[in-house]
């Protein structure tokens, strides 16, 4: 078969296209050390009683360490807990990570602007760890289609220098 | 008048009437520049905008995941 020499070239372009776009990636995932959002392997929860049992019966802030602390989160119908009824405080520059589960049906977690994004699966808990760099609000919204209020499910996370970070509302461990 | 412009064209020619084909041009002296350049400035575009994308929309904007 003869294959035009523009058409071999533009073939080559494709290919070569191809090629930059999966270097892209890998150099994200190497070199600049980007990281995705997990879910906790092997550990499932009963959508069914995710709301009166474990960890997610309880949802809000705990403390793992100074400079450590883990937010429980439930995407439901049609808000965030905590963070919708009001805003969920974090203090900033502080390893924070989230888990998050759904009684209900998917929904999603987009703090917009940033990296943080993620499905929240029911049965399933989506984990991710993060620093908010500075003391600001962050809005939080949910980018599944969940149901008629999807388009007011949202929250806001209100971040506070460490030294103003109350933890009077902590969970106990 | 406009309408006599197709006729123009067609009817005085010296084309081959039967086909309208001017003349035979083998495959490797057909070269198409321009369909070159606009497939070439598409795939830079591609590039470019999947770059922009990907290193100041999805990389750059704190907070990031980190673990
Ligand atoms: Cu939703």
């Amino acid at each position: 078969m003869h294959v035009h020499r523009f058409e071999k070239l533009w073939i080559g372009l494709s290919l070569v296209l191809i090629a930059a776009f999966i270097g892209i990636v890998l150099f994200g995932f190497t070199v600049m050390d980007l990281k995705v959002p997990g879910v906790e392997t092997g550990e499932t929860v009963d959508p069914a009683t995710v709301l009166s049992e474990g960890p997610f019966a309880q949802p809000g802030v705990r403390k793992i360490s100074d400079d450590h602390y883990e937010v429980y989160m439930l995407a439901q119908q049609f808000l965030f807990r905590p963070g919708s009824a009001q805003p969920l405080t974090l203090p900033a520059r502080t390893k924070i990570t989230f888990h998050m589960t759904s009684p209900d049906v998917m929904h999603g977690f987009e703090v917009p602007g940033s990296g943080l994004n993620t499905t929240v699966i029911p049965g399933q808990v989506a984990t991710l760890t993060t620093r908010f760099p500075e003391a600001k609000t962050y809005g939080v919204l949910c980018h599944q289609y969940c149901g008629s209020a999807h388009h007011n499910m949202q929250a806001e996370i209100e971040v506070v220098p460490p030294s103003e970070f109350d933890e009077s509302n902590l969970i106990a461990q | 008048m406009p309408t006599d412009e197709p006729e123009a064209s067609t009817g005085g020619g010296t084309t081959d009437e039967a086909s309208g084909k001017a003349r035979d041009l083998p495959l490797d002296e057909f070269q198409p520049y321009g369909t070159l350049a606009v497939t070439g400035a598409y795939f830079v575009l591609l590039l470019v905008l999947y770059a922009l994308l990907y290193f100041v929309e999805f990389a750059t904007h704190a907070p990031h995941i980190i673990e």
